[in-house]
């Protein structure tokens, strides 16, 4: 059945099949690419974990005195490994690589550090372990470097660049193979140095045998100090992923919106393939066939394109999961943790599972009209020359069934999330989805009764003859439509919510960010902890024209159980120099009274953890629990985890450490921002410090370069969408005219020229465009809202400010049109070339 | 004299004297210069039982000979090494290297003729491992010698276990330490310096508990404790030595050992120590005794050839011995100190001693036999 007879037959179930491809490549190559995007960094943390199968871990560190108590406390079969796990970067090549500090003589229970050419020589290992600029590099990393045994590498760490020496190259084996290679081990002592790290430890790795696991977990959960987990390393990896959840919800949803519009093109083929073949299923049915078996035979039909679709769909999967990879791994890097993307690895179970969407796709959509042929009567049969019968469109019946869909997505959107997945946001567009395609008839028959005349003036007979034509078969027409209109609404409506989210992101910026120079290491990356020094900060301070120095030290956190970011600034430099914004619109000077007591939290973290201005929330730091009144929620876009700031006197009081993440410099009235960064380069350089120092102007615009990078696979999605719905527009159309080539043919005989019918297939091409353009448009205006206040409130947690791209959308939306008349073009041609008489002899 | 050539051979450096040395304590060592051992030192115990962190190697040497309820025999080795390492890094970590702790647990099943040893590495770090007068306490980790009482309520309390093996046993001396050589000094080769300080315990009255591949043994017997300490020792042309304890069942004990020189020649500075049944020492000089080799077992780990029983002949104090062994397998053959392999083990011994016969357990150590030592610092 599926090659059909005629060339546009095949040409149709082609197009088909290419939608439900692109449909499922889409899913799955979205899928691929969430799986990598972090799979180094789960790949990585199994290398690096060994055969360690608990690990203590804190805020900011352990007390290393803490690991004798342990080692008292514990079975003596338990084995302990004290770790920093840390980065630094190449400075000749900006690369960053992985430094894992660990007792290099006791850590082979633990991990496989094995060299190259076995063992070095005694002179070299005592150097490895005395001398505290010294490594081991992975082999990958040196061969791509020509480095050997003894070559100096010169490494950004925190906030200074010094050179290394490399004393042995690690096999690729092991934590070697960690960050695709970019990975080096020091003693646990010349990486407390190099760190600036004294007295403190970022892990403790345990081997515990596994018949005591489960005592020394909670002798440890007892007596561990406030702050400090144990957990098997895997863990950090779930942390990871719950900080991923959202985002790679929010993109697989996102990669289904191919698919929905892929099946209303399968909807589509088998409807009219259902209303070509009454004849042939009448005669079945006179020849004793069920109507189960005819139910069968369309489905199958369904599912043969199904999984035609999916076969083609996971190769086209394959080919686009790599760029996908690139702008998943890019946002991915940006905005949660480094890691370099796993390669792609396609296996059976996730082909299995594309095939599957694919499948249940087409099945599902083939339903109703399969549904429809089983109601065939063996009497048909007989009476040639059957053509469609128009299904009497029931208007009321549509407009209610429409109403009741709209009033359900508008409740669904009023829903709290499930988790913090919001669930029925994405039921609520669904439902808007629904109800226009309930409406979808009443809107075409509506808009070519008006359109009737104006057809006729603008476009002469031909012109209303297409318009005629449309309003004749209102519910093969709608569908048609509303595959265009979905694919038109999902653009809109993304386009409205990420301009809407980069113009707030853009005001947000120029109010919040207010220092004249904004100084980070050189050695900092996202996810990675580089600090500037206490000796820095007070260099920065002393340079002449700087009038005020906040510094801010930003800490990765577990608040009750999800991960955060526990921040700290000085408050009095903040109200007096810098800008927060409130959510209740009270100015800083009103919130951060009462610095000794009080907390901020951003948005997200109100949001994710229901904290509201004036409750306490409880930290765990060094020194123990410690409570803070909220003082106010302020609006933050710079992570979805959530902030709580603190303020810079009592961070240090209770974490003990004065470093920062990041400085904001504030010069004096009447000093050239430029004169003092070039000083600071200056002073700072020749103490052997490495910092970007980035002016406001340069800030902003990178704000903005980040969030464009984020949203690019959201614009790649929408393209595949659109690319899908063209290919739907011209399968429907082509179903459209061979399903009226009777009426092409009588028109034919009447008298219409060539260039008539094909001017009225265009006429007909354009008016699904205007209209699917117009549904597309108004639907997409409302799932905007669903997206900006419901999905992306729940899923993220930030407020966004509604705007109207309307240049964007204009522009598409005459885009679009173009791509329906050029989908005309085709069966244009196909109508123009029919044979009357052949035609109508069919009848 | 402790195992292991290890550190003997490592001296690449070489450091100044300082040694000024005090009754009892040696200075704290300043970077590149260690002490040397030289006459005049005056022990202290319980103070020079633990470490000396001046000298750049330092052992402490628990061997014995011990039987189960059930007529079980089993010998045992624990060995504490302790290496200096020349660090002129600046570097205020408390993972800092200044030393390098190594450390030997092996025992010995005579009755099925298994031999199982295990070793560890590790730093000082904090709290890793250590030999600290204050604490009265030698450790590797969880291996432990730990000094209980003073005086004649002395004892060690000493632990060490791994997988199924396992010792927990307490030892009390019932002789003083016996300073070997001249008062302690024991010259290794020519020039001064080239020598260590040295004492044993040389009968350790022992009891506790032993755990062999997961059986547990309630046992009794008589064990050894040797330390010495010294900066430079052996010269390059002696190759290895054989060393013997002897725990006679008349109340006395014997330590010998000889020097094996690369060209096969009799080394003048072989020493031994006859110790009479009330804790009287009698130096023997290279001179006064006599050891050959009077079988061989080869190796099938290292392929080495050990003189594993031995006719020892001492015609000064009128005593004659035959030392065997019931397991020639007692070879350690270390995995992280590449080329320190030796052979420690078990033995009995049957001897005269002015006429009349007697009998007795020690336990007998052979190194240089599996090629030049190599370094030992050289973790994997």
């Amino acid at each position: 059945m599926l090659g059909g007879r005629r060339t546009g037959d095949r040409l149709r179930t082609a197009l088909s099949i290419a939608a439900v491809a692109l449909g499922v490549g889409v899913i799955l190559a979205i899928q691929l690419a969430n799986r990598s995007s972090i799979g180094s960094f789960e790949n990585s943390l199994e290398e690096i974990s060994g055969r360690t199968n608990l690990s203590i871990t804190g805020a900011d560190g352990i007390d290393e005195l803490l690991l004798p108590r342990l080692a008292d406390m514990l079975d003596s079969a338990v084995k302990l490994s004290p770790v920093l796990d840390s980065t630094a970067v190449a400075a000749d090549t900006g690369e960053v690589i992985q430094i894992l500090g660990v007792d290099l003589v006791q850590d082979k229970a633990f991990r496989d550090l094995t060299m190259q050419g076995g063992e070095t020589g005694t002179r070299d290992s005592l150097l490895l372990l005395i001398d505290p600029q010294s490594l081991l590099l992975s082999e990958a990393f040196a061969e791509r470097h020509h480095l050997h045994d003894g070559s100096q590498i010169p490494l950004l760490v925190n906030d200074r660049q010094d050179n290394y020496t490399v004393r042995g190259i690690l096999k690729l084996q092991g934590p070697a193979k960690a960050m695709g290679g970019n990975f080096a081990v020091m003693d646990i002592a010349a990486a407390q140095l190099a760190f600036g790290r004294l007295g403190k430890l970022d892990r403790i790795d345990l081997i515990v045998p596994p018949s005591k696991l489960s005592e020394t977990e909670s002798k440890l959960s007892g007596s561990l100090p406030a702050g400090l987990r144990a957990e098997p390393p895997q863990s950090r990896v779930q942390q990871a992923n719950k900080m991923l959840r959202a985002f790679r919800w929010n993109l697989a949803a996102l990669s289904y919106v191919s698919l929905v519009v892929g099946a209303f093109l399968i909807y589509n083929t088998i409807a009219v393939s259902v209303v070509r073949r009454r004849a042939e299923i009448g005669t079945l049915r006179s020849l004793g066939s069920t109507r189960g078996q005819i139910l069968r035979l369309f489905l199958s039909e369904a599912v043969l394109l199904g999984l035609a679709g999916g076969l083609a769909g996971v190769a086209v999967g394959r080919a686009l999961a790599g760029l996908a990879l690139q702008l998943v791994s890019g946002t991915v890097n940006t905005l949660y943790v480094a890691a370099t993307p796993a390669p792609i690895h396609l296996d059976i179970g996730i082909v299995a599972e594309a095939l599957g969407v694919g499948v249940v796709a087409a099945f599902v959509s083939a339903l109703l009209p399969a549904l429809e042929a089983t109601a065939v009567e063996p009497a048909e049969a007989l009476q040639r020359g059957a053509h469609e019968r128009q299904g009497r469109l029931h208007s009321a019946r549509h407009a209610a069934a429409g109403l009741v869909a709209l009033a359900l997505a508008g409740g669904a959107a009023l829903l709290p999330p499930v988790g913090k997945f919001p669930f029925f946001g994405y039921v609520s567009a669904l439902l808007l989805i629904v109800a226009f395609s309930y409406f979808m008839p009443l809107l075409l028959l509506w808009t070519m009764r008006i359109l009737d005349r104006p057809l006729l003036y603008f476009a002469g007979i031909e012109g209303q003859t297409a318009g005629r034509g449309l309003a004749s078969s209102p519910s093969r027409i709608s569908v048609l439509t509303m595959s265009l209109a979905t694919a038109v609404a999902m653009m809109a409506s993304v386009a409205i919510m990420v301009g809407s989210f980069r113009q707030t992101v853009e005001v947000w910026a120029s109010q919040t960010l207010r220092a004249d120079l904004f100084l980070k290491p050189a050695a900092q990356r996202i996810g990675t902890a580089a600090t500037i020094s206490a000796d820095a900060i007070e260099l920065v301070r002393s340079t002449p024209g700087v009038e005020a120095v906040d510094p801010f030290r930003a800490l990765d956190v577990i608040y009750q159980g999800s991960p955060a970011v526990l921040g700290s600034g000085e408050w009095s430099t903040l109200v007096r120099h810098g800008n927060l914004l409130f959510t209740d619109g009270r100015a800083p000077i009103e919130v951060l009274k009462n610095p000794s007591h009080d907390a901020v939290v951003s948005e997200p973290m109100a949001i994710h953890h229901h904290i509201r201005k004036g409750q306490q929330i409880e930290l765990d730091t060094p020194a123990g629990k410690f409570k803070f009144n909220v003082a106010g929620v302020y609006y933050d876009y710079s992570n979805d985890r959530g902030t709580i700031v603190i303020d810079r006197a009592v961070y240090r009081r209770l974490f003990q450490d004065d470093t920062a993440s990041t400085l904001a410099v504030y010069v004096a009235p009447g000093i050239n921002a430029e004169e003092v960064r070039a000083d600071l380069f200056q002073r700072m350089g020749k103490r052997g410090y490495r910092y970007l120092i980035t002016p406001n102007a340069t800030l902003q615009r990178a704000v903005l370069r980040v969030f464009d990078r984020t949203f690019a696979i959201t614009y790649a999605l929408e393209l595949v969408a659109i690319a899908v719905a063209a290919l739907g527009i011209a399968n429907a159309f082509l179903a459209f005219i061979i399903e009226r080539r009777r009426e092409i043919g009588i028109l034919r005989v009447l008298g219409a020229t060539r260039g008539q019918l094909r001017k009225i297939v265009l006429s007909e091409a354009a008016l699904v465009g205007l209209l699917g353009n117009l549904a597309g448009w108004l639907m997409g205006v409302l799932l905007s809202l669903v997206l900006i206040f419901v999905i992306n409130k729940q899923s993220f947690g930030w407020t966004i400010q509604f705007s109207y791209p309307a240049t964007f959308l204009a522009v598409s939306g005459a885009a679009i049109l173009l791509v329906a008349v050029a989908a005309g073009l085709y069966p244009a041609r196909v109508a123009a070339r029919f044979v009357p008489a052949e035609v109508i002899s069919i009848e | 004299m402790g195992a292991a050539g290890i550190a003997a051979y490592l001296t690449t450096t070489f450091a100044v004297s300082v040694a000024l040395l005090l009754a009892g304590d040696t200075p704290p060592r300043t970077r590149g210069q260690f002490c040397q051992a030289t006459p005049g030192y005056r022990f202290s115990f319980p103070r020079d039982h633990f470490e000396h962190r001046c000298f750049r190697t330092e052992w402490w040497y628990f061997t014995g000979n011990l039987t189960s309820n059930d007529g079980r025999r089993f010998g045992f080795e624990l060995t504490f090494f302790r290496q200096a390492v020349d660090n002129p890094y600046q570097n205020p970590s408390r993972w800092r290297i200044d030393d390098l702790y190594l450390a030997h647990f092996a025992v010995s099943d005579l009755q099925s003729g298994k031999f199982f040893y295990t070793e560890r590495l590790n730093r000082a770090g904090i709290e890793l491992a250590g030999a600290d007068h204050s604490r009265g306490r030698i450790w590797n980790g969880d291996w432990s010698a730990e000094i209980r009482g003073t005086g004649l309520d002395e004892s060690w309390s000493v632990d060490a276990s791994d997988g199924g093996y396992k010792i927990h046993l307490v030892m009390r001396p019932e002789k003083a330490p016996v300073l070997h050589a001249e008062s302690g000094l024991s010259r290794k080769s020519a020039g001064a310096g080239n020598a260590s300080y040295y004492y044993s315990l040389t009968r350790l009255r022992t009891s506790g508990s032993l755990v062999v591949n997961g059986t547990a043994y309630e046992v009794t017997g008589l064990s050894w404790m040797d330390h010495e300490f010294f900066t430079h020792s052996m010269a390059p042309n002696q190759s290895g030595w054989d060393w013997v304890s002897l725990q006679m069942d008349d109340g006395t004990e014997w330590m010998l050992y000889r020097f094996r020189r690369a060209d096969g020649s009799r080394d003048p500075f072989s020493s031994g120590t006859f110790v009479d049944r009330n804790g009287k020492a009698t130096h023997l000089r290279a001179s006064d005794f006599e050891m050959q080799p009077l079988e061989t077992w080869r190796s099938p780990h290292s392929g080495a050839n050990y003189p594993v029983a031995w006719r020892i002949v001492v015609p000064r104090l009128s005593f004659q011995a035959e030392i065997r062994t019931s397991l020639p397998d007692q070879e350690l053959v270390s995995a992280v100190t590449s080329g320190l392999t030796y052979w420690e083990g078990s033995i009995v011994v049957r001897a005269t001693q002015h006429g009349s016969s007697t009998s007795g357990r020690g336990y007998l150590e052979m190194t240089g036999y599996a090629g030049p030592i190599s370094p030992m610092l050289n973790p994997k």
